[in-house]
């Protein structure tokens, strides 16, 4: 019973440590290089990052190596033959400063000649054993006044090209899981924020879908996690998605652009297929009769189909004196003028 | 213009020491019955001087979604853009997506200009044909308008947009938008839009969103109101039918739980022409490597409209091999409420592989098979497969 416990134990144990891994909770072992264990011992930055301090725009990284680390007897008995940055320091502290290297105009030789050689001045994060060491937009602001430049936009100063660096901003709800939703509304105030980062093509892929070959989700099928509002099996379901969110399709898609692919794909009652209206669909007073309820829902789904010179089929029964009767709500105003308006005068000003 | 925008490439070639080229071509082959379709896709971008760029998306062959069969190509992009050098003003000429305010966004060919003064006043105005597919043309179409905001003391922006469209001459919306979005503590974060259509008197469309962060986690409370009958334009009679608004009210709620997994949840109860439905939905996603490059994730949703109910569930997986090559799956079964003879679940599912040659960086291939059962087929297969090419320089 006792050896059960122990194993069950053992097995949770591992399991807590495996799911810690997964999850990015590190387990002690796997931490940042230890920066503020040499910087106590009084070991000076510039002695493992040699060279930095005449460091420009371009060049190499200037990070250490394992020749540097046992220069000058340091590290004179090193414990095993790997390279040392194997196991102390994360890569992607490396993988992020050969990013930064790439995408920033940046030049150590003229700041730490205005910080007199203080590096964790800038790269604060240090002293907390961090292992993103690439000073945040707000440490740069401590010291630069990029105010006039942050209003018109003007980013180049600093980063390369930032269509193309594809970094999110650093607070990462920003670009939230949910911002295929939310992004209306903070795009409405802010589009020439997003402008900074993403190039028009990104916007055009479903504002202007309609001159567009596929949707974005089409064209980056290899990535599902690329958003997008017609991810996976969107088209078995666009009716359905359609009627519970009434007037959002026409947001970025024609009216016809419905009809289009229903008669293309022979499905539709401008074809040749089936009609895609169900039963109990249109029938004389008194009998089953669902169109009107759905076209009072959303109008813009009948349009869909039933737009251009298909719109006199409603006129048919819908007319003064028709057996459809009147298709206005009750307590409609109406603001068009019935002899001039294209609307009003199809049924009201002689035209049929 | 895409001649032009190419034209100014060239001409200013041996500009200044920012200049950016890239050129980037996708050759897309879909597999899909009775007729496989090919495309390619070209996408440029060019900033020769730091006063000018230029951007161009064209593409050749026959898309999933072509409105035309015999459409053969289009131009999703291309435009020039000409700054001001210290930002203060640009000018775009060309075909672009003019997004102002709460005015939907919408395509056109035509000149967009954007005036900037620091801390004072943004002014935009623009004016042009809106775009029709197949480069169709419809005599008497055009639309104009502008945007005014201002932002309030570094934590809000107030704004104000206008839009007149015609069809044939014939006026098909008049819109007046406000639009206002605040941030006044880095916790909170608040927008807010309308959209009114002056021709009928009435709100086409509104949109609210307030949003409170705490540390890892985000909720946001929002709120979403639409005319469809005003959405469409006053030249349609469905424009008549009267005005029936659907009205949505929802939570989301979001949480980096751990370095590398964020969960989040939605739901919203709405008023569809005064019924009731409603949404929800969550998801996961865990990240398999501090970058991100893989990752598995898993969504379930819920939707009740009436005659449209379903649930939902979703499936992916993105996993780098070795040797820059890369795979990826996706899974997903909805089952609607009322299946009507569409069938009582209808599945979906694509896996790919994908090879970035890290000897060419400038190359990517991929590859996939999708299949599905859907409401109109029974069963579906399609191969699809594309293979890209970049080619870029910086001076």
């Amino acid at each position: 019973m006792k050896n059960r416990l122990s194993l069950l134990l053992f097995a949770l144990l591992l399991l807590a440590s495996a799911c810690a891994g997964v999850l990015g909770i590190r387990p002690p072992g796997r931490h940042p290089f230890e920066h503020r264990a040499h910087v106590t011992k009084g070991v000076q930055c510039t002695k493992c990052h040699t060279g930095i301090a005449s460091a420009g725009d371009e060049g190499p990284l200037h990070l250490p190596d394992t020749a540097g680390c046992m220069a000058d007897g340091c590290h004179v008995k090193p414990h095993d033959t790997n390279t040392c940055s194997n196991c102390h320091g994360i890569a992607g502290t490396r993988i992020a400063a050969a990013d930064a290297r790439e995408n920033l105009h940046f030049s150590h030789d003229n700041h730490l000649k205005r910080t007199k050689g203080d590096c964790v001045k800038c790269h604060v994060d240090v002293q907390q054993g961090a292992d993103h060491l690439r000073p945040s937009m707000g440490t740069c602001f401590g010291c630069h006044n990029h105010s006039e430049e942050m209003v018109v936009r003007k980013c180049d100063g600093c980063h390369v090209d930032l269509q193309k660096e594809h970094i999110k901003p650093q607070e990462q709800w920003v670009h939230g899981p949910d911002f295929t939703r939310s992004h209306g509304a903070a795009a409405a105030t802010s589009g020439e924020v997003c402008s900074s980062c993403h190039a028009e093509k990104f916007c055009s892929g479903c504002h202007a879908g309609r001159v567009a070959p596929a949707t974005p989700a089409q064209l980056a099928f290899d990535d599902p996690f690329a958003p997008s509002v017609h991810r996976a099996g969107f088209m078995s379901r666009h009716p359905d998605e359609a009627r519970g969110q009434p007037g959002l399709c026409i947001s970025c898609h024609l009216t016809s652009s419905c009809n289009d692919c229903h008669f293309r794909r022979n499905v539709g009652a401008t074809s040749e297929g089936k009609s895609p209206h169900p039963k109990g669909w249109l029938g004389l007073p008194g009998q089953p009769n669902d169109h009107g309820r759905e076209a009072w829902r959303d109008p813009t789904i009948c349009a869909s189909c039933h737009g251009g010179e298909g719109e006199k089929l409603c006129v048919g029964c819908h007319r003064v004196g028709g057996i459809g009767g009147s298709p206005h709500p009750p307590g409609y105003v109406a603001h068009g003028d019935r002899n001039t308006d294209v609307a009003c005068r199809k049924c009201h000003g002689g035209g049929l | 213009m895409l001649a032009l925008a190419l034209g100014l490439t060239l001409a200013t070639a041996s500009g200044t020491a920012s200049a950016q080229y890239r050129l980037r071509g996708d050759v897309y082959a879909f597999g899909t019955a009775p007729s496989p379709v090919g495309l390619f896709v070209l996408n440029g971008q060019a900033k020769p001087t730091d006063w000018a760029d230029a951007e161009a998306v064209v593409w050749l062959g026959t898309g999933y979604q072509s409105p035309d069969p015999n459409t053969t190509g289009d131009v999703l992009v291309a435009n020039i853009r000409l700054r001001e050098p210290h930002g203060y003003g640009d000018l775009r000429l060309g075909r672009m997506l003019v997004s102002a305010g709460a005015i939907r966004p919408f395509q056109m060919d035509g000149a967009s200009a954007l005036g900037r003064i620091p801390h004072g006043p943004t002014v935009q105005v623009f004016g042009g044909v809106p775009v029709l597919p197949g480069f169709a043309a419809q005599a008497y179409d055009w639309a104009a308008g502008g945007r005014a905001a201002q932002r309030v003391a570094e934590y809000a922006s107030l704004g104000v947009a206008y839009l007149q469209r015609r069809s044939e001459g014939r006026i098909a919306f008049e819109e007046l938008g406000f639009d206002a979005s605040t941030s006044p503590v880095k916790w909170l974060d608040a927008a807010g839009e309308v959209a009114v259509d002056l021709l009928h008197a009435d709100v086409s469309s509104a949109r609210g969103s307030l949003a409170l962060r705490f540390g890892p986690a985000r909720i946001e409370a929002y709120a979403i109101r639409r005319t469809p009958s005003h959405i469409l334009p006053a030249t349609s009679l469905f424009a008549a039918i009267g005005d029936v608004p659907s009205t949505l009210g929802g939570l989301s709620f979001s949480l980096r739980a751990a370095p590398r997994l964020d969960v989040w949840a939605s739901g919203s109860a709405d008023s569809i022409g005064g019924e009731l439905g409603g949404r929800a939905q969550a998801n996961a996603t865990l990240r398999l490597d501090d970058r991100g490059d893989g990752a598995v994730g898993f969504e379930l949703r819920r939707q009740w409209a009436p005659n449209g109910s379903w649930t939902g569930g979703r499936g992916m997986a993105r996993i780098p091999i070795v040797y820059g090559l890369r795979a990826s799956a996706e899974i997903e079964v909805v089952i609607p409420d009322e299946p009507d003879g569409r069938g009582s679940a209808w599945p979906w599912g694509i896996i790919s592989l994908g090879y970035s040659p890290s000897f060419a960086r400038w190359l990517d291939l991929a590859g996939g098979v999708e299949a599905s059962a859907s409401p109109t087929k029974l069963a579906s297969v399609a191969a699809v497969f594309r293979a890209s090419a970049t080619w870029e320089k910086k001076r």
